[in-house]
């Protein structure tokens, strides 16, 4: 019995060791960080709140890096916010950024917890990016997660020891991430009527970010949003009822008509260039059917998701591309979100200099190339025509493009047989023995 | 009768008319297997030419005047006087005359496991010889002139046996050489298969040359070995699984028209397979039973040539036939051969190639 009253006091022992009391933090943070210390003590949280409540007792998971402070250990306590924010786009932050662990062996294993619940294998989200798992840990690090981490940091926005709401109601504080060639919300923002406006006069003039997107405090950001991140249209009835969110802030400074109409030619120029960038598409598709894009999709090192296919839609790389791709890639990511994000965001330059036409100026790039290459391989775009010293090989050229084109829903059963009918035509009419 | 009867009443699949004659013919041997001269069913008369060994390779000239035969070395005899001469002292695996009649290509395997390919001219004499990567099966020449030889190496190690089959074509100073079955071998499987692997790795060559069925041996984990007869054709990539058979030994004989391949496992009866069934049959390849007497051995060799005479070996006598439908010339245009290629490839479809061929 003295036995086992040994050993139980010797693992109960061993725990205190192990586990530091939340008061003790302070002996040592006061010298080790103060200006941390200092941050909390000026916080509201100094009142009740101590280390242990957030970053729990376990000091040394939290030298490791392995006791991090989620945004559900917030939600304990902001439970309203929590919630909106975990059902927002922000909360979906990691899902829509974060890989899996097939890249894991070049991978800091630390990440596991960004989409695995600890001891568990299952993964949080079954949404993966390719981008991502094409990148090094470190540039992973600082280039991916350092924003998307915010679907589970509340201190990707809001300052770790900080309570202050004051400099989350700035638009600067989304600058960080919400800036740039692939979505330059803080730049057209900063450059436009409301940004100026909010600069010269102040926010009763120019609204912020926050005033539009997060109105009252909410944490909802997703409020009035009527795309994916993808800039894929959300279904209607979604879309409807976003759109009558939005109308209700415009029409606090705007009337309901002028609001309306301004919202009409916003979904004009989306629609608009959505059409370019299809059309981009298609151009691609095509020289891909023909096998003329160098490197082609089977050349290249697999893509991470979709293996030796082209990959044209939001997990396009942007490593190992044809100089089409490349260019079509500044379409989609770059160019499409300047116009759309600029015209939402009542930007001219950006809607118009910086989008729309670059849109345009790329598109006939492409299809220049597209021309080259069709020439240079003989073909001219568009028709089943081919030069007579093609011969069999033109033909079984064109079965092939007309075959791939067909695989990937280009053209209906019916298309696809008529199409063939008449290359088969061809050489019937020229046999040769 | 009964295979003739068999293969008559298939009169939509026009291609099985060769077939049944066939089938008809080993019938006859099988039940006169001991008379000198068999008659086939439309009367005309079978000659003996010499003894061989049962499982040995023969190949006869297209002008029908010189037969090469495997027999204690490579014999070459003229005919009709019966005359023979020895090319060489090791008996070859394969055979094969260019369909011009001016070359004779012949495939060894030495004790050593390394394989050789010879030409001979007319005369017998050999103008060139190059190094195989293995193992010789089979070879052909096709109606282009590429020669092409299938094998097979094996590499066996304690933990099991690498089984690598190949297939290498050569055309003048072109050669190549492709893989066309590559699989591990579980130990058991290796020390049980290594010695009759040349009865199991069958392959058969289409009239044109251009295709070809191939038996892979595949040994998955966890579960029986069992052979994959897949079909090619060399000039595209890729291959279609056909069905899957025991580890025996098999026969394999591609049908003297495009589409139609018999083979009998060693314990089972005769089988027809369609490659490529019209269009609306339940599975892409049909399969249909032949009415075939056991009798007709794995043994059994055919050379079918393009006027209708043909050479059969059965029960170790070779015999000279004629009678069998002469071959359509235009399988081998130009057209057919991209055609078979495509078709192939899935750029046409089956119909598609039967309405647009020559």
């Amino acid at each position: 019995m003295s036995r086992i009253l040994i050993l139980l006091g010797g693992l109960v022992l061993g725990g205190v060791t192990q586990t530091l009391a939340a008061d003790t933090c302070l002996g040592c943070h006061e010298k080790e960080t103060p200006a941390a210390v200092a941050q909390w003590r000026g916080s509201a949280h100094a009142a009740s709140v101590g280390c242990a409540d957030c970053h729990g007792s376990n000091h040394d998971k939290i030298v490791a890096g392995t006791s991090r402070v989620e945004a559900k250990v917030c939600g304990r306590c902001h439970d309203k916010a929590y919630h909106e924010h975990v059902t927002s786009r922000h909360g979906m932050g990691l899902h829509s950024g974060w890989g899996c662990t097939r890249a894991m062996e070049k991978r800091d294993p630390r990440e596991c917890r960004f989409c695995h619940e600890e001891g568990s294998t299952l993964p949080k989200s079954t949404v993966h990016c390719a981008r991502f798992l094409m990148q090094s840990s470190e540039m992973g690090e600082i280039g991916c997660n350092r924003c998307h981490q915010v679907e589970s940091s509340c201190a990707a926005c809001h300052a770790n020891h900080l309570t202050s709401l004051e400099p989350l109601r700035r638009s600067e504080i989304c600058a960080t991430c919400h800036m740039g060639p692939d979505h330059p919300q803080w730049e057209m923002w900063q450059t436009s009527r409301h940004g100026v406006l909010n600069a010269t006069v102040g926010e009763e003039a120019g609204p912020s970010c926050q005033n539009c997107h997060m109105p009252k405090g909410s944490h909802d950001v997703s409020f009035g949003i009527t795309m994916t991140s993808g800039m894929d249209l959300l279904p209607e009835s979604t879309r409807k009822s976003r759109r009558a969110e939005m109308l209700g802030i415009c029409t606090q400074c705007h009337s309901r008509a002028f609001s309306e109409r301004e919202f009409s030619r916003n979904d004009a120029v989306r629609d608009q260039s959505t059409a370019l960038v299809a059309r981009a598409a298609e151009v691609i598709r095509t020289l891909d059917d023909r096998k003329l894009l160098e490197p082609s999709p089977e050349q290249r090192p697999a893509h991470p998701l979709g293996g030796k296919a082209l990959v044209l839609d939001n997990q396009m790389l942007y490593e190992n591309l044809s100089r089409a791709e490349r260019l079509f890639f500044k379409m989609k990511k770059y160019d499409l979100a300047k116009a759309v994000k600029g015209a939402y965001h009542q930007n001219p330059a950006y809607t118009h200099w910086y989008g729309n036409a670059e849109l345009k100026l790329t598109l006939a790039e492409i299809e220049s190339e597209a021309a080259l290459l069709n020439r240079v391989s003989g073909r001219q775009a568009g028709t089943a025509d081919r030069r007579q010293e093609d011969g069999f090989v033109g033909q079984e050229q064109r079965l092939q493009e007309l075959k791939r084109r067909f695989e990937r829903g280009g053209m209906s059963a019916e298309e696809y047989a008529a199409e063939k009918a008449r290359v088969l035509e061809r050489l019937r009419n020229e046999p040769r023995n | 009768m009964q295979g003739l009867c068999y293969a008559l009443r298939m009169t939509q699949y026009r291609h099985f008319l060769p077939l049944a004659i066939l089938l008809s013919i080993f019938l006859l041997l099988s039940a006169c297997a001991e008379l000198p001269a068999p008659v086939t069913p439309a009367g005309q008369s079978l000659q003996f030419i010499t003894i061989i060994d049962p499982q040995g390779v023969f190949a006869g000239s297209p002008d029908r005047k010189l037969i090469a035969i495997g027999k204690g070395g490579l014999q070459l005899l003229e005919l009709p006087s019966g005359e023979g001469r020895r090319l060489d002292s090791q008996t070859p695996l394969a055979l094969g005359w260019r369909h011009d009649g001016t070359q004779l290509a012949a495939a060894f395997v030495a004790e050593d496991g390394k394989g050789r390919l010879v030409i001979f001219d007319r005369a017998g004499k050999a103008v060139d010889q190059s190094e195989l990567p293995g193992t010789p099966v089979d070879l052909a020449w096709s109606r282009r002139d590429d020669l092409l030889v299938a094998g097979y190496s094996l590499r066996a190690f304690s933990f099991g046996g690498s089984l690598t089959q190949w297939l290498v074509r050569v055309n003048g100073a072109e050669r190549e050489q492709s893989i066309i079955g590559d699989t591990t071998l579980k130990p058991a499987t290796t020390k049980a298969v290594r010695d009759r692997l040349s009865h199991l790795l069958k392959v058969a060559f289409s009239p044109a040359g251009d295709e070809l069925v191939v038996l892979q041996l595949h040994d998955p984990p966890q579960f029986p070995a069992y052979l994959q007869m897949t079909h090619r054709n060399w000039q595209g990539a890729g291959e279609r699984k056909l069905l899957q058979l025991p580890v025996e030994a098999v026969a394999l004989h591609w049908g003297e028209t495009e589409d139609v391949v018999a083979y009998r496992p060693g314990t089972g009866s005769w089988r027809v397979l369609l490659l490529w069934p019209p269009s609306g049959s339940p599975a892409p390849v049909t399969e249909q039973a032949a009415d075939v007497p056991e009798t007709w051995g794995v043994e059994t060799r055919l050379q079918h040539f393009d006027s209708g005479d043909y050479l059969l070996a059965v029960n170790g006598r070779l015999y000279a036939g004629s009678g069998m439908p002469p071959r359509l010339k235009q399988t081998d245009a130009e057209n057919a051969w991209l055609l078979r290629k495509w078709r192939f490839e899935g750029l046409i479809t089956p119909d598609e190639y039967r309405e647009v061929r020559p």
